[in-house]
C-alpha cells in the first residue's frame, strides 16, 4: 500500500497498529483524546477460542441428540427432524452473530481465552460488521478444509492443477491472520473489526507499601542516583516483586550489579542485606527521577560507565 | 525520606478508590449486563471512566511505576468498551434495521444492485432465447441438480401437473422450506468471500443463476405455459432474486473496492465498504427466509393460479415502496445525521 495516506475517504484518521512492550497493539483515540492501545490477540488464543466455539456448535447438538435418543425421543419422526434441522441451522449461522452482538464482541470461546472483537476505529461494534465477519468464515475455514481433506466433494471433474490452485487459494485465506500485522482474517478486513486481548486489570501493591515509617538504613548521593533511568527503575520494580515472592538469589545478583555501577564501597551490605539495599535504592532512585521529571527532565535509560572509588 | 513524599505514592493514594470502584462496576456490567446497574451507578460509570482516563494520562507523563501505567491502561480499555458500547436493545436494533438501515443501504448501493440484476437478467434473456430456438440446449444451460425430472423430454401435461401439484402435510412443507432455505443461503452467502477474487466468481454465480432461470422458463414457455411458470416462480422469486441481486451487489462492491481502492489503500477501502456489504447480506438472509416460507408453504398450500397472481400483485408495489421510497427517505435522513 504505497499510496496509503493517513486519512480515509471520510476524513477519519486511519487506524494504526503500534508496537508495545508486549507485542503489537491497535491504537484507538478516544473521544476524550487519549490514545488507548488494545493488544492484538495472538493467533493461538484465537484458534483456541474458535475451537471451543465450534465444539459448542457441532458437538453439543450431537450430544443432545444422543441423550434424547437414550430417553426414547422418537428420532424418526419427521416433525422432530425438521425442528432439529432448523435448530442446527440457526445455531450454525446464528451462534457467532448473536453472541458477538449481545456480549459486545465476545462469544463463550472468546470469553474463555480472553479475546474480544472491536471496531477498528474504536466505535461501537455494528451489527453489519459482526454479521459479515462471521459469514465469511464459511469461505475461510469450511471451504479450505473441504478443499484440503475432501476435494472430491467440490470438484468431481477437476484436474490436479485446478485442485492444487484451489488448495493454494484456500490456504491463503486460512493463513491470512498470521500474514498481516493486524492479525486480521478475511472477515475482519471486510467487517472492519480487529480481535484484541482483554486482560483482567490487576492493580499490584506498590513494592514500597508499608515502607515509609521505618528508619532508612542507606543513603545515596545525587551522583549515584543520576546513573539509572526510568527503564531500569521499572526492571528493578519487577525484581523487587520477585524478591517479595521469595526469590533471594536474584536480589543478590542485582544488588551486586548496582553496587558495582554506583561505586558502593561496602560489599558487606550487598551480601548480607541485599533485599533491603535494593528496596532502599529503588525508593531513592524513584524519588530522584520523579523529582527530575517534575522539572521536565526525563531520563529513560541508564548512562554508560560507572562511578568508582566513591564511598557512600 | 519516606514513601509518602513520593508524588507517585500520593497520586495513587488519592485516586485508587475510584479505580477500584470502576473495576467493580465493570465486573458487574460485564457479567450481568449493563442494564443490571442502578441508575446512579449508570451515571457514575462514565464519570469514573473519565477519571481513570485522566489518571492514565497523568501516569503516562509522571509515573515511573510500570505496574500502575499498565493497570490503568487495561482498566480504561475495559471501561471504554463498556461505556461506548452499542446499547440499543435487540428489538429496537432489529426494528431500525428493517425500517431504516436496510432499505437505506439498498437505495444507496442501488447501482451495484442494478448491475447485478442486469448481469443476471441479460444472461437469463440470452439463455431463454437459446432454449426457445434449440430445446436441446436446455441440458447444457440448466443447473443439473435442479432439473429434477423437468426436461424437454417431459410431456406438457406432466409439466403442468408439476406447477400445480397439491400440497403435502404441514410438516412436509416446513421441511421442504427449511431445505430450500439452507440451499439458498449457502449459495448466496458464499458470494462475498468469493468476491475477494476480484469479483470474477460473483459474475460466475450470477451467470449460473441467469442461465438456469432462462432455460427453465423457456422450457415452459415453449409449451404455452409461460404465464403459468412465471406465476409459479415469481411469488417466491421476487424476494429470492432480490436476495441474489443484493448478494451479487455485495460481491461487486468488494470487487470494486479491490480494483479501485482510491487514495486510502485497498484494506482501508474494503473496510469502509464492508459495512454496506454486511447490511446487504443480513437483509439477504431475511429475504431468503421469506422466500423459503413462500415457496415451501404459502405457494404450495393453495396451488391456484389467481392466488399466485395476488401474491405477485401485492409484493411488487410493496418492495418498490420499501426500497425506493422508504429507502430513499431513510438514506437522506442518515446522510443528514452524519453531516
Amino acid at each position: 500500500m504505497s499510496r496509503a495516506t493517513t486519512k480515509d475517504t471520510n476524513g477519519l484518521p486511519l487506524p494504526q497498529v503500534v508496537p508495545t512492550r508486549y507485542g503489537r497493539a491497535l491504537s484507538v483515540t478516544t473521544p476524550e483524546g487519549v490514545a488507548l492501545r488494545f493488544p492484538i490477540a495472538s493467533p493461538g488464543a484465537r484458534l483456541l477460542g474458535f475451537l471451543i466455539d465450534s465444539l459448542l456448535i457441532n458437538v453439543l447438538p450431537l450430544l443432545i441428540l444422543l441423550i434424547a435418543g437414550r430417553f426414547g425421543a422418537p428420532l424418526d419422526d419427521r416433525a422432530l427432524q425438521t425442528v432439529f434441522v432448523l435448530g442446527l441451522f440457526v445455531l450454525r449461522f446464528g451462534y457467532f452473530p448473536l453472541f458477538e452482538t449481545r456480549w459486545n464482541g465476545q462469544t463463550p470461546g472468546k470469553r474463555v481465552v480472553g479475546t474480544r472483537v472491536i471496531d477498528v476505529y474504536g466505535g461501537p461494534l455494528r451489527a453489519g460488521s459482526v454479521f459479515i465477519r462471521n459469514i465469511t468464515r464459511e469461505a475461510e475455514v469450511t471451504l479450505p478444509l473441504i478443499v484440503m481433506f475432501f476435494p472430491h466433494l467440490l470438484f468431481e471433474r477437476g484436474t490436479d492443477a485446478t485442485r492444487a490452485l484451489s488448495a493454494l487459494w484456500a490456504l491463503v485465506f486460512l493463513l491470512l491472520p498470521v500474514l498481516n500485522r493486524w492479525g486480521l482474517r478475511l472477515g475482519d478486513v471486510i467487517g472492519g473489526t480487529v480481535v484484541v486481548e482483554t486482560p483482567r486489570p490487576q492493580l499490584l501493591d506498590d513494592v514500597l507499601k508499608g515502607y515509609g515509617d521505618e528508619q532508612l538504613r542507606y543513603a545515596f548521593s545525587g551522583d549515584q542516583l543520576s546513573l539509572y533511568g526510568a527503564y531500569e527503575l521499572e526492571v528493578l520494580e519487577q525484581v523487587l516483586r520477585h524478591v517479595d515472592a521469595g526469590d533471594s538469589t536474584i536480589a543478590l545478583v542485582v544488588a551486586e550489579q548496582i553496587a558495582n555501577k554506583i561505586g558502593w564501597g561496602d560489599s558487606d551490605t550487598v551480601t548480607h542485606d541485599a533485599a533491603r539495599f535494593l528496596r532502599e535504592f529503588y525508593l531513592a532512585q524513584r524519588a530522584f527521577l520523579e523529582q527530575r521529571l517534575q522539572y521536565g527532565y526525563r531520563q529513560n535509560r541508564k548512562r554508560v560507565g560507572r562511578i568508582s572509588g566513591v564511598r557512600a | 525520606m519516606t514513601v509518602t513524599r513520593l508524588r507517585s505514592a500520593r497520586f495513587r493514594a488519592e485516586r485508587e478508590a475510584s479505580w477500584r470502584e470502576l473495576e467493580e462496576l465493570l465486573s458487574r456490567a460485564e457479567s450481568k449486563g449493563i442494564r443490571k446497574l442502578s441508575a446512579s451507578e449508570l451515571e457514575r460509570l462514565p464519570q469514573l471512566y473519565r477519571a481513570a482516563l485522566s489518571s492514565l494520562s497523568v501516569a503516562r507523563e509522571t509515573s515511573l511505576e510500570g505496574s500502575i501505567t499498565e493497570y490503568l491502561e487495561q482498566l480504561t480499555e475495559r471501561a471504554y468498551i463498556v461505556v461506548y458500547a452499542n446499547r440499543m436493545p435487540a428489538w429496537r436494533a432489529l426494528l431500525r434495521f428493517f425500517t431504516s438501515t436496510f432499505p437505506a443501504t439498498v437505495y444507496r448501493e442501488r447501482w451495484f444492485v442494478f448491475a447485478a440484476a442486469a448481469i443476471l437478467l441479460s444472461i437469463a434473456g440470452l439463455s431463454f432465447f437459446a432454449v426457445m430456438r434449440d430445446p436441446n440446449l436446455y441440458y447444457s444451460l440448466m443447473e443439473p441438480s435442479l432439473i429434477q425430472g423437468r426436461s424437454p423430454a417431459t410431456t406438457t401435461q406432466e409439466l403442468r401437473a408439476g406447477l400445480y401439484d397439491s400440497a403435502g402435510s404441514t410438516v412436509e412443507l416446513l421441511l421442504f422450506a427449511v431445505q430450500l432455505l439452507k440451499h439458498n443461503l449457502t449459495v448466496t452467502l458464499r458470494i462475498v468471500p468469493f468476491a475477494m477474487l476480484f469479483g470474477i466468481p460473483v459474475i460466475y454465480i450470477l451467470y449460473i443463476n441467469g442461465t438456469t432461470l432462462g432455460a427453465f422458463t423457456a422450457l415452459y414457455a415453449g409449451r404455452g405455459l409461460g404465464i403459468d411458470v412465471l406465476a409459479w416462480i415469481l411469488p417466491h422469486g421476487i424476494p429470492e432474486f432480490t436476495a441474489v441481486f443484493l448478494g451479487g451487489a455485495g460481491g461487486l462492491i468488494v470487487a470494486h473496492a479491490l480494483l479501485f481502492p482510491g487514495s486510502s489503500g485497498r484494506m482501508a477501502r474494503i473496510r469502509e465498504r464492508g459495512a454496506s456489504v454486511g447490511i446487504l447480506l443480513l437483509g439477504c438472509v431475511l429475504l431468503l427466509i421469506l422466500a423459503a416460507l413462500i415457496e415451501g408453504i404459502a405457494r404450495q398450500a393453495i396451488p391456484v393460479f389467481s392466488y399466485r397472481l395476488l401474491m405477485i400483485a401485492v409484493q411488487l408495489p410493496f418492495w418498490g415502496w420499501y426500497f425506493f421510497w422508504l429507502g430513499r427517505r431513510q438514506a437522506a435522513k442518515l446522510e443528514e445525521a452524519q453531516a
